[in-house]
């Protein structure tokens, strides 16, 4: 059975615990980044085990975690997405810049956001 | 310049006109893979930006009705309170093709979602309530911007390979067997010439022998 992960600080994903996903409330990077490995090897080659389809992470981690993340890009599963929370201070956030690094890769430039 | 260094033979310059056909067909299909990609990676990504702008704002205000719900009640009754699922979908995995790059597809059963919450009334604040109804919503179009994310990712990587693919072939290896198969035949060119002057140059010395020959005969007479 497929499942959805959610790595953050307690009080930013607590909420998701009522939907059912599984969360992982983790308080370092470091611990995150285990957290991630984990989750990622998690059922993998065996049809039968729980495994993680979907990861998200909160802003926070995903930005500690940015290498992690990008090592496991090839990867068809899991789905390691960054939750949608607005960076401070009106900055872009890391899933938007991550969306321009794509825009980036495969066109040569940056033609989604270059209007702002 | 490139080193030409291949024999100047028929059979060769045979087999290098095989291989550029070869290369002029592969590189025209990957230019329209490559063109096909892009077209489908826009589309995700233009999709894929939207919805993430729209999530962000809608996230922001789940977060609020979180912060508003923790300050109406004690922490470790709201982790209580939150323990239990309110409803569990299923989230079911199947794989997309698109021009053979194989992207996940996610679905999210909410059949057997139980209306109601995983508490009880008792001892939770009414905006806790609000909270997890507002995050529940969310739960389709969270489930969207993954798959849209993982999509793009793919594709990105997709055409990066498909363009270094063509660049390779429309810059070095065309290049490289035209200038192999122009050389091969100048070579052959410049053989035929040099067996035509030898032939020629042994008529003229046949000839002139005969010719010899037969004035020392007509000499004779």
């Amino acid at each position: 059975m497929y499942k959805i992960g959610v790595i953050g600080d307690r009080a930013d994903v607590s909420g998701f615990i009522a939907l059912g996903y599984g969360v992982f409330d983790v308080s370092s990077a470091d611990e995150a980044r285990a957290v991630l490995k984990n989750l990622v090897k998690q059922g993998e080659g065996d049809e039968s085990a729980d495994r993680y389809a979907i990861v998200f992470i909160t802003e926070k981690y995903a930005t500690l975690l940015a290498d992690d993340i990008a090592h496991y890009t090839s990867r068809t599963l899991p789905a390691i997405t960054s939750l949608p929370e607005a960076a401070a201070d009106g900055k872009m956030s890391f899933g938007m810049k991550k969306l321009k690094s794509h825009v980036e890769k495969a066109v040569g430039a940056d033609i989604l956001f270059r209007d702002n | 310049m490139p080193t030409v260094n291949v024999n100047p033979t028929r059979m060769e310059l045979k087999k290098l006109k095989g291989r550029l056909a070869t290369a002029r067909h592969g590189h025209k299909l990957l230019k329209d893979k490559r063109d096909e990609l892009m077209k489908l990676f826009l589309d995700v990504v233009r999709e894929e930006k939207e919805l993430r702008a729209s999530l962000e704002v809608r996230y922001a205000n789940v977060q609020a009705n979180f912060a508003v719900a923790a300050a109406a009640m004690n922490g470790k009754m709201l982790t209580e309170a939150l323990l239990l699922p309110k409803s569990e979908g299923t989230l079911s995995v199947s794989e997309k093709n698109l021009m053979s790059v194989s992207v996940p597809s996610f679905s999210y059963d909410e059949s057997h979602r139980t209306d109601g919450c995983g508490y009880g009334f008792a001892f939770t604040s009414g905006e806790l309530d609000f909270a997890v109804e507002s995050l529940s919503g969310m739960t389709a179009d969270l489930i969207k911007l993954a798959e849209l994310e993982k999509s793009a990712e793919l594709l990105a990587d997709e055409i990066e390979k498909t363009r270094r693919r063509v660049n390779a072939l429309e810059s070095i290896m065309i290049p490289d067997i035209e200038s192999s198969i122009r050389s091969i035949s100048m070579k052959l060119d410049e053989n035929e010439r040099g067996n035509t002057t030898r032939l020629m140059k042994i008529k003229d010395i046949m000839v002139a022998e005969q010719m010899e020959a037969r004035r020392s005969a007509d000499a004779k007479i």
